[in-house]
């Protein structure tokens, strides 16, 4: 069986090590592509198709609600979550109105467990 | 939760991770310190604040945690230009850099945080995390002339409205801030205004006294106190004034209620939320920008697949817009949506016998679409929960016209509209020309006059004449509508034919024109006398004459007679309407 594919976005090289070890336990049958940031993950994720996308809210350059209009516009169903801590209210409502996911930092595997479940 | 290898892993990637953003930080603060302002600068210290913070989070350190997220929401408040570096500020985000460098080598040795006491720094971060955003030092200085009045009765409204599935009705969250009573002064600017009250009664003191003693220098006095008194009308209004963004903000929150309510991807952009506008304006436009949203939201933006099917990005896009202009403000509101069909537009006018199918042969595509602005038009096949509200495009116009207020309509279709609204930044005082006709004085807005011409003698038959059985005059090498303003304000007086109207005109000695400009559409209107220009300051009309849809307000002239203030936008439809009854 072909493994489905995430785009992890994060300028936190530890944040990316954490998601890739949830994977690794829980997740086995998936491939990761990692991104520190929206111009990295761009480039490397051109021409690939993802079942999932977690990305960083704050990142240096563009922020991950302007990459994830890109990659809408690259995959328009792509389901895309942002992994955040802390957001401004009305980024919030901005990604929202996108039909963008949340998931709140810290990230574990029940959350990436809940954010699987709406994938087909 | 993980085996010892990688917990391993992680605390290396932890300790060298947070070490260079603490480096990164330190460096960020110092050279903020001599360019308090460099916003490059501030974000990426608050992003690696930020990293830092996650990062204890994430492996379970929440004191140090803790005073990660202290500095960071002082950066975050510098990020938002609410506070400015100040060097105290500094030294203290500077120590948490120190603190958090300690904490990281007491980690490495023990592995844990140990009981270093925070409380100390934590306090005075804490501190300046709730100075006033007007008034730390550096701002201090910047606030006292801040031409802003802040609301103070109604702060924004930071009260979520609920997310109902019912449709908002009326007056729904979404209402106007009517509630806006009070505003906030600051000292200084009050103390100005009682100094600038005080030089009017001393020239008022002079007055008298020159009044009795030196009546021939009288005029120069008057000339002074006339000044005294402009000064402190424009300031005042200027006190009125109040930036757009105040309402925008809460369209952030409608666009998101409406695009999960019916399953549409939009994002909402806005531009030009510092332009300054009356409060009163203000509240009248905030409830049809809201409207517009709404509709753009309904009937402009496409589902998903189907922007996808037309080769358009998944995600439609709304832009509003605000720019100040010659004391007037442009909003624009453009969708990257399906665009407004003519012909959909021109079978529905049909069927609610808004227009005959002869007057439409002659319309143009862009007049055909400005029937959606007709009364109880609206073009959703269905009664929509979303803007169907029983007001449409028609409540959006009157809402304009009352407030001196026009919009016009660029729709490409496929490709998305615009609607561009035009108002008066105030309305309380109004450049206006005077004019008089059938011994009435009346006044025009300066913002739809477009020429004065008076025509005397042989030119009056030279420059009028009729075409299509209406006069018209000649205007830049062109002919416009000519319409006596009698024929328009009088109503029950007597109706001359268009023929007989030409040829009084034509046996008139003199003929005074004031040429008027709706949207695109010019138009002569004839007065008995052009009088001259000046501000007026502009009462809202009684209520007894609020049907009166003509009549935009009143004032009180020198003398204590009573002008009106002409609805232009009225008198053309008026007009308008009048020559289509001919048919």
């Amino acid at each position: 069986m072909e493994k489905k594919k995430a785009l992890i976005v994060d300028d936190s090289s530890l944040a990316r090590m954490m998601i890739r070890k949830f994977f690794a336990d829980g997740f086995k049958d998936w491939e990761l592509l990692e991104a520190k940031d929206a111009q990295d993950a761009l480039e490397k994720s051109e021409g690939v198709f993802f079942h999932l996308a977690l990305i960083d809210f704050n990142m240096p350059g563009m922020n991950g609600i302007d990459l994830a209009e890109k990659m809408m516009e690259r995959q328009p169903g792509l389901a895309i979550y942002l992994v955040t801590a802390n957001i401004q209210e009305r980024m919030q409502l901005r990604a929202q109105s996108m039909g963008i996911g949340f998931i709140r930092k810290p990230i574990d595997l029940v959350k990436i467990t809940s954010a699987m479940q709406g994938l087909a | 939760m993980f085996d010892d290898e990688t917990q391993k892993a992680l605390m290396e990637e932890f300790f060298s991770e947070n070490r260079e953003a603490l480096g990164r930080i330190e460096k960020g603060l110092l050279a903020l310190e001599s360019h308090p302002s460099d916003h490059e600068c501030i974000n990426a210290v608050f992003r690696d604040m930020h990293t830092v913070k996650g990062n204890c989070r994430m492996m379970g350190f929440p004191r140090m945690e803790a005073l990660a997220h202290k500095a960071e929401t002082i950066l975050d408040r510098m990020r938002e230009d609410n506070m400015v570096l100040t060097q105290e500020i500094g030294s203290s985000l500077l120590g948490v850099v120190d603190r958090a460098r300690r904490t990281l080598d007491v980690i490495a040795r023990s592995g844990s945080e140990g009981e270093t006491d925070f409380s100390t720094i934590l306090d005075t971060l804490e501190r300046f995390a709730n100075l006033p955003a007007t008034c730390q030092s550096p701002v201090m200085a910047r606030c006292s002339d801040d031409p802003l009045p802040v609301p103070v009765s109604s702060p924004q409204p930071k009260t979520k409205p609920a997310v109902s599935s019912t449709v908002p009705s009326g007056k729904g969250p979404y209402a106007p801030p009517a509630t806006v009573e009070s505003i906030r002064l600051s000292l200084s600017r009050l103390d100005t205004l009682m100094n600038q009250v005080g030089e009017l009664g001393a020239s008022f003191n002079q007055l008298k006294y020159v009044l009795a003693h030196h009546p021939h220098h009288v005029e120069q006095v008057i000339e002074l106190h006339g000044k005294q008194i402009q000064w402190l009308q424009s300031e005042v209004i200027k006190y009125r004034l109040q930036p757009i963004g105040q309402i925008w903000d809460q369209y952030h929150r409608l666009v998101r209620d409406l695009s999960v309510e019916i399953g549409k991807k939009v994002i909402l952009d806005l531009v030009g939320e510092e332009t300054e506008i009356d409060r009163n304006v203000l509240a009248v436009i905030n409830e049809l920008l809201g409207h517009m949203i709404r509709n753009a939201m309904d009937h402009g933006i496409e589902f998903s697949e189907e922007r996808t099917r037309h080769g358009k990005s998944p995600i439609g896009r709304i832009t509003l817009s605000a720019e100040q202009k010659h004391g007037q403000i442009f909003l624009k509101i453009s969708d990257d949506g399906r665009g407004i069909d003519p012909a959909m537009v021109l079978k529905k006018a049909l069927t609610m016998q808004l227009v005959t199918l002869e007057q439409s042969s002659e319309m143009t595509d862009s007049e055909i679409v400005r029937l959606i602005m007709a009364p109880g038009f609206s073009t959703a096949s269905h009664v929509s929960t979303i803007s169907g509200r029983g007001t449409g495009m028609d409540v959006v116009k009157a809402a304009l016209d009352k407030i001196g207020g026009t919009i016009t309509i660029a729709s490409t279709q496929g490709m998305g509209s615009v609607f561009q609204i035009v108002i008066p930044q105030t309305m309380a005082i109004v450049p206006s020309l005077l004019i008089q006709d059938g011994g009435e004085t009346f006044a025009l807005p300066q913002t739809h006059i477009v020429e004065l011409v008076s025509f005397y003698g042989n030119d009056v038959t030279a420059n009028v004449e009729g075409k299509m059985q209406a006069p018209m005059v000649r205007f830049r090498e062109g002919l416009i509508p000519l319409v006596p303003l009698q024929r328009l304000v009088k109503r029950d007086g007597p109706k001359r034919s268009s023929r007989r109207e030409i040829e009084r005109m034509h046996q008139a000695s003199a003929l005074h024109i004031v040429v008027l400009q709706v949207q695109e559409n010019l138009f002569g209107l004839e007065v008995d006398a052009i009088l001259g220009h000046t501000s007026l300051l502009i009462k809202p009309i009684s209520r007894i004459f609020s049907h009166i849809s003509l009549l935009a307000g009143s004032a009180v002239m020198p003398d204590g007679s009573i002008s009106f203030l002409l609805n232009v936008p009225a008198l053309f439809q008026s007009h308008d309407n009048s020559e289509q009854s001919k048919f």
